[in-house]
């Protein structure tokens, strides 16, 4: 049985699987963050234009450390991801080396 | 002091007392802008006013927190539509990788927006305890400066 093995690969994109974790990590962790950012900010003004003293600070302070949890469970998220694919992508190389035997 | 004390001594401690009291009174009404006798007499229009939230601008405080937390959940809704791009890239034991990192993150703003929505129930109800606190100041300072009056009263009959 003759075996085309023209194109063949390891089965896994490293190169796209590197770019594309970058995509995720701009399009959906940063952006998500930058947003909660930004949002955040936007209330504290409209706060601050609606209601004074210390019950106001706190309250303000309450939601910027939930930010703070948030963008770090984001962050945390992604770094998981970026783990796992990467040791997926080892684990798919040793294969690769292995599937042969070198005589 | 001692009622026993010269008559001088007397007068002297009984201003002292009332001047606390003014001074206190005049201290709040500075920051609410109410006119002396309004407070004194326990009108409380300064209400929710005083360094809480003002009464005529719940509606606005409430616009505010919920746009918001509307703002996350939009977030929140993006993330399904990314995934649905990403995922078609990532196949076998990536995919289930990428599936775990979505459930995560979602998992974390519906936390977020739940957060949002407990602490505006929780400050309004702190705001409505304020207002009704600030009353019942207004209340007894109201009740000490009649005591006080009385005293100077008596004071100045002997």
């Amino acid at each position: 049985m003759a075996l085309d093995i023209e194109g063949a690969t390891t089965g896994y994109d490293s190169a796209g699987i590197a770019s594309l974790l970058k995509v995720i990590h701009a399009d959906v962790i940063q952006s998500a963050s930058d947003k909660l950012t930004s949002d955040k900010a936007n209330l504290d003004t409209a706060l601050d234009a609606i209601w004074q003293g210390k019950s106001e600070l706190i309250f303000k302070s309450n939601l910027e450390e939930d930010v703070k949890k948030i963008c770090k469970g984001l962050e945390d998220a992604y770094k998981t991801l970026e783990s796992e694919v990467t040791q997926t992508g080892q684990q798919m190389g040793k294969v690769d080396e292995n599937l042969v035997e070198k005589k | 002091m001692s009622i026993n004390d010269a008559t001088g001594v007397i007068q002297h401690d009984v201003p002292d007392a009332f001047e606390n009291i003014e001074t206190a009174s005049a201290a709040v009404q500075a920051q609410v802008g109410d006119p002396a006798g309004n407070f004194i007499t326990g009108t409380a229009s300064y209400g929710a006013d005083f360094a809480g939230i003002a009464s005529d601008k719940l509606d606005d405080f409430n616009k505010a927190v919920d746009t918001y937390r509307d703002a996350a959940i939009e977030i929140l809704d993006g993330f399904d539509t990314q995934k649905a791009n990403i995922e078609k890239a990532f196949k076998g034991s990536t995919a289930e990788s990428l599936q775990k990192f979505f459930t995560s993150i979602k998992n974390l703003c519906n936390a977020y927006v739940t957060a949002i929505n407990t602490e505006k129930a929780y400050l309004l109800e702190v705001n409505q305890n304020w207002i009704n606190t600030t009353a019942q100041i207004s209340s007894d300072i109201e009740t000490d400066a009649g005591v006080v009056d009385a005293q100077k009263d008596t004071i100045n009959l002997q």
